[in-house]
């Protein structure tokens, strides 16, 4: 049974790993080619009318 | 033997949610196909809702849970239409609801099934040869390994193998056929976009919505253990989404939005032979596999050349064989008396007895898919033609399209 009560550490400590990925990892891909600059401008344009 | 009211409301329910995830897998699959074959793809889904409901009835289930034929391998014929199942309780399955409530919940099991493989060969496949290959799979697949694992002296069941809600039975059983149907098959002519994200999105939604009745509705009976399966359902399915955005984040540089959605069907069928038998830490390290191991398997597909179209073996079985390894390794009888303890509660034998039925689930289901493929092959041929296969499905088989936008 005291290796089913180290499970809850583990866990514990996957969710908080995958906290501290959210806040580090950088955005860093492309922007996919059907948003492309002329229309990402006209939406903002759009917006701001 | 006295009928429960409060189970048989539960087990109903649980059966409308279970019906409501075969649509919700046609809109799933239907926003990550191309827009010329999104009629196709929902009417596998549908089709399938309608083909196997009968079937069913008429002898699915008497295959699958009728008394064994002897050898543990398949059911009889004696509750054919419905024969001798009628309203009293079965105790052999579910001792407090009419065994047809307990047939019924069955009978969803069977049509999401063959609708899983769907989406392997999606946008290639004629429809004639979709409905003799969903109509014979079920019948020489589906419901021998059901009775397998669940049937009253199904060798599984005997072996003593757990699946609470079918890490065997539905997902690995689906995920291996998809990927040797994939294999058969052969590649698409033109691989194609997803073309509405939104909806795949809407259809993991009802999905997740839907597997509540799946696993918790598995208890048979509303009570702890099934607002056990509940709550470890919710959890692990949250922490394999979790985890594969995060994974696709570090791998492709932005958090992917259709990727969690995957991840979170991932963590669903993972933690579906686990439900009723592990505990909320559990479920979350089956979650955190699940949006691991998936997503890897998903990484081999372009570099395999297989067409598997929209991943059905990477998410079903892997996520699969991951959930049923999974239950040998975490099950407790705390949780679930009726059960076993895994491999960290101090009972090794019990993963081995996963591993069984992993392995005689994958052979079985990669046999059995590759003859029916090959008979429906080279009798009225799998595939439609090329011509019609760049028209797309929905007009080259339905004669109607999906959107009609000027």
């Amino acid at each position: 049974m005291e290796a089913l009560e180290n499970v809850d550490i583990v866990a514990i400590a996957s969710f908080v790993a995958l906290a501290v990925a959210w806040v580090i990892l950088p955005l860093r891909a492309p922007i996919p080619s059907a948003a492309t600059p002329a229309v990402a401008l006209e939406t903002l344009e759009t917006a701001a009318a | 033997m006295k009928i429960d009211t409060g189970d048989t409301s539960w087990l109903l329910i649980s059966t409308a949610l279970v019906m409501l995830m075969t649509p919700a897998l046609g809109f799933f699959y239907g926003g990550l196909v191309g827009k010329k074959n999104v009629l196709s793809t929902l009417t596998h889904s549908f089709f399938i809702l309608c083909l196997i409901s009968v079937q069913w009835v008429l002898w699915g289930y008497s295959l699958a849970f009728s008394p064994d034929s002897g050898a543990g391998l398949i059911g009889g014929l004696g509750w054919v239409a419905l024969k001798s199942v009628g309203f009293d309780p079965n105790p052999d399955y579910a001792a407090t609801v009419p065994h047809q409530a307990f047939m019924a919940f069955q009978m969803m099991f069977a049509v999401i099934t063959p609708a899983l493989i769907t989406g392997s060969f999606a946008e290639r496949v004629s429809f004639k040869a979709y409905v003799l290959f969903s109509l014979l799979w079920a019948t020489l697949v589906y419901d021998p390994i059901a009775h397998w694992v669940w049937g009253t002296g199904g060798w599984l069941h005997t072996l003593g193998a757990l699946d609470f809600a079918g890490g065997t039975v539905v997902h690995i059983s689906s995920g291996v056929s998809a990927l040797v149907a994939a294999i058969l098959i052969g590649r698409r002519l033109k691989t194609s976009e997803p073309h509405d994200a939104t909806m795949t999105i809407l259809g993991a939604s009802l999905l997740w919505f839907g597997w509540f009745g799946f696993n918790a509705g598995s208890a048979l009976a509303s009570g702890g253990l099934s607002t056990s399966a509940f709550v470890v359902t919710n959890t692990a399915t949250a922490m394999a989404g979790l985890t594969w955005i995060t994974v696709s984040w570090l791998h492709r540089g932005r958090p992917s939005v259709l990727g969690m959605a995957a991840g979170a069907v991932a963590g669903l069928v993972a933690i579906t032979p686990a439900s009723g038998f592990v505990d909320v830490s559990g479920s979350i390290l089956i979650g955190l596999g699940a949006g691991v191991f998936c997503y890897l398997a998903m990484q081999l597909r372009p570099r395999l050349k297989i067409d598997d179209a929209l991943d059905v073996w990477a998410v079903h079985g892997i996520g699969g064989t991951w959930g049923a390894i999974a239950t040998g390794i975490f099950a407790t009888v705390a949780i679930n008396a009726a059960g076993a303890n895994g491999l960290l509660a101090g009972n090794p034998e019990q993963l081995l007895k996963q591993a069984v039925a992993v392995g005689a689930t994958w052979l079985y289901a990669a046999v059995a898919t590759f003859v029916i493929v090959k008979v429906i092959d080279v009798t009225i041929g799998m595939r439609v033609k090329e011509s019609e296969e760049s028209l797309g499905l929905d007009a080259s088989q339905h004669g109607e399209i999906a959107y009609q936008l000027d």
